[in-house]
């Protein structure tokens, strides 16, 4: 138990880590290209969005920031059970 | 894939003491017998085998398909280092050459593994160690990183020779960072760098589970800062090569899944 809950918290970190840094970066970098509106999402499900008006620029962090590690987290607990299933049964 | 005429040595941290090949890095002992010592006497297999032949009277052929497969078990247990008159050259025919036989069978080429001494004991020393030790293989990484890349992006139009070096640069970066976190991680603790191929790994000595996990976290931890600041970077001075550098140093918070050995070690799985 202990090694899926561990492996669910380093999968969702991991995932956090790479989907807030594409996030900041895309967010960088499109208020330097100059861009008017930005926006990164996977269907409905928006990470990001960046527009650009008279008196500023505003970026928000959509609900993808927090189903991403989610998903992640789920996936690398699953492929940890399967290998820690596999190493209990022996080669 | 070990040639005939690839020099062999023992490694630094490798003793042959009472007829035994000692790691002093991991305390065990492989026992060789009087032949194993007449074929670890030579410079080459080929060498051996022609000082097994006329020692104890074996043909040519038997001599020294037994002798590569010592020098390639001892070279699997980094026991022994295995180096190729033409290097990197050699290696990459070697491998092209066999690739088509074993392909089929689901299978790609071995490649030797090269074991390189760092001292540990101190920061000092690890400083002046590590980077040697590393070098060779973070320069193959810059090549193969850059061209990769050129490659590649030139496949979708991109034609910005800055950027291809620039992400050479950030892979061969991000592997040096997280390999020598790990060895940072291991002060006082003996352990070398052993090379196969394109990937490398730090081999220690035997520590506690807190260290192990602790040693394990640090390599991914310290890629992800790495890439923090070149967020940073980007953010104070907005360019495609610093976001480019970042997203590679990200690349490295996939070290914390179980796809990783460091993501396993985490999670007490290896």
């Amino acid at each position: 138990m202990r090694i899926v809950v561990t492996a669910f918290l380093l999968g969702a970190a991991a995932v956090a880590a790479l989907a807030l840094g594409s996030a900041i970066l895309a967010m960088v970098l499109a208020e330097a290209s100059g861009r008017d509106a930005f926006r990164v999402a996977l269907g409905e499900l928006e990470l990001l969005s960046f527009e650009r008006r008279a008196d500023g620029s505003e970026t928000a962090f959509g609900p993808a920031l927090l189903v991403l590690p989610l998903l992640g987290g789920f996936l690398n607990a699953a492929a940890a059970a399967v290998l820690d299933a596999r190493g209990r049964r022996g080669p | 894939m070990i040639g005939p005429f690839d020099r062999v040595r023992l490694p630094k941290g490798v003793e042959l003491r009472d007829d035994a090949l000692v790691d002093v890095l991991r305390p065990s002992a492989v026992p060789v017998n009087a032949t194993a010592l007449v074929a670890l006497d030579a410079r080459t297999a080929s060498e051996a085998a022609a000082a097994l032949e006329r020692r104890y009277g074996v043909d040519a052929e038997t001599a020294l398909r037994d002798v590569l497969s010592l020098f390639a078990e001892l070279n699997a247990r980094f026991l022994l280092n295995v180096s190729p008159r033409w290097r990197i050259a050699a290696v990459a025919w070697r491998w092209l050459r066999t690739v088509p036989a074993l392909l089929p069978l689901g299978r790609l080429p071995t490649t030797a593994r090269a074991r390189r001494a760092v001292d540990t004991s101190s920061a000092c020393s690890l400083a002046r160690t590590a980077p040697v030790a590393l070098a060779p293989f973070l320069a193959l990484l810059l090549v193969a990183g850059t061209t990769t890349s050129a490659l590649l992006l030139a496949a979708f139009g991109v034609t910005a020779p800055t950027l291809f070096a620039t992400l050479g640069i950030a892979i061969a970066a991000a592997v040096a960072l997280h390999e020598l976190a790990h060895l940072a991680a291991l002060r006082g603790v003996p352990a070398c760098i052993v090379v196969r191929g394109f990937r490398a790994s730090v081999v220690h000595g035997a520590v506690s589970p807190r260290r192990t996990r602790a040693v394990a976290a640090s390599g991914p931890v310290a890629g992800i800062a790495l890439a923090l600041c070149l967020v940073a970077l980007a953010s104070v001075r907005p360019s495609t090569e610093a976001g480019a550098a970042a997203l590679v140093c990200f690349a490295n918070a996939l070290g914390l899944t179980v796809a990783s050995r460091d993501g396993r070690a985490l999670c007490g799985l290896s």
